[in-house]
């Protein structure tokens, strides 16, 4: 007789059910129903005054504390960052010393407010004028606007020249929202161009 | 309305344009006239004073392949976007 057959048969085909039986007779060891464990009785073990002694809580509440200061520090430096954009754009290199900035400023918005002939006879000087001073000037941006939706329909070398300066003025910096559905427009009107033509 | 503070500019005219290299323009305008020079990319501009006759003389700012705008800077006036090319300037281009 081998070995293995001395060993207590291992019961097959017996299906486990987990979960609750509301009709399961209660186990001799139950206490009756409605009645606590610990009713009457002291707790066998000493309640946890100081939470913050336990390692883990401790580690929660620090890494929560650190998540708010990096949270804030972030959030500052954010605000900071976006402070000293908004800076940056709003104070460009000013167009040169002894210049009048106001003055050539309201000469670039009369070409906005004037005749469209006006700004278009003048637009190498207007976009001088943007490129220089007055990327984040609203009005300023919607005569780009302007120029920039003519220049593909224009087609000839001012069209083409617009389009060149529009792209370059605005190549390395935020483009205003407004012009942002202009500026691919205009870079494949450049591309269909050939070089020698631009 | 006073508006003789600002006369209007006549029509500008540089010659020759495009310009080679290292070349001179003749800048053509209003007698006593000022227009300035402006290049793309560059910040200042740089005044020009016409003469009695409301002429002058320029060298070209920028290198080959490049651009620079003779402008009145009024709204009155209208620019001048003249070009650049490479080469040796010729005898007509080169000025005095």
């Amino acid at each position: 007789m081998r070995d293995d057959e001395d060993d207590d048969p291992v019961p097959e085909g017996k299906v486990l059910h987990a979960g609750f039986h509301p009709e399961a007779e209660r186990a001799w060891y139950a206490l009756p129903p409605g009645v606590s464990a610990l009713e009457g009785c002291p707790p066998d073990f000493e309640e946890d005054d100081v939470p913050s002694r336990n390692p883990a809580v401790f580690s929660r509440r620090v890494l929560f504390g650190l998540g708010v200061a990096a949270g804030l520090v972030l959030g500052a430096t954010g605000s900071w960052w976006i402070a000293q954009e908004r800076r940056v754009v709003s104070q460009p290199p000013r167009i040169g010393s002894g210049d009048d900035i106001d003055a050539i400023l309201r000469l670039a918005h009369r070409f906005v407010e004037g005749p469209f002939e006006q700004l278009i006879d003048n637009h190498a000087t207007f976009l001088w004028i943007v490129d220089q001073h007055g990327r984040s000037d609203p009005p300023l941006v919607d005569g780009v606007v302007r120029l920039a939706k003519f220049a593909p329909i224009h087609r000839g070398a001012t069209g083409l020249r617009i389009a060149r300066r529009i792209v370059q003025t605005f190549d390395d910096v935020r483009v205003p929202p407004s012009l942002e559905p202009a500026l691919p427009i205009l870079r494949e009107l450049l591309r269909r161009v050939p070089r020698e033509k631009r | 309305m006073n508006v003789t503070s600002f006369p209007p500019l006549g029509d500008l005219k540089v010659e020759p344009n495009p310009v080679q290299e290292g070349g001179t323009v003749t800048i053509s305008g209003d007698k006593n006239g000022v227009v300035y020079i402006l290049v793309p990319g560059k910040a200042g501009r740089t005044k020009v004073q016409l003469d009695k006759d409301g002429k002058a003389k320029v060298v070209a700012p920028v290198r080959g392949g490049q651009e620079f705008i003779v402008s009145p800077m009024t709204t009155d006036g209208k620019e001048v976007v003249v070009e650049v090319v490479s080469g040796t300037p010729s005898s007509d281009s080169r000025g005095t």
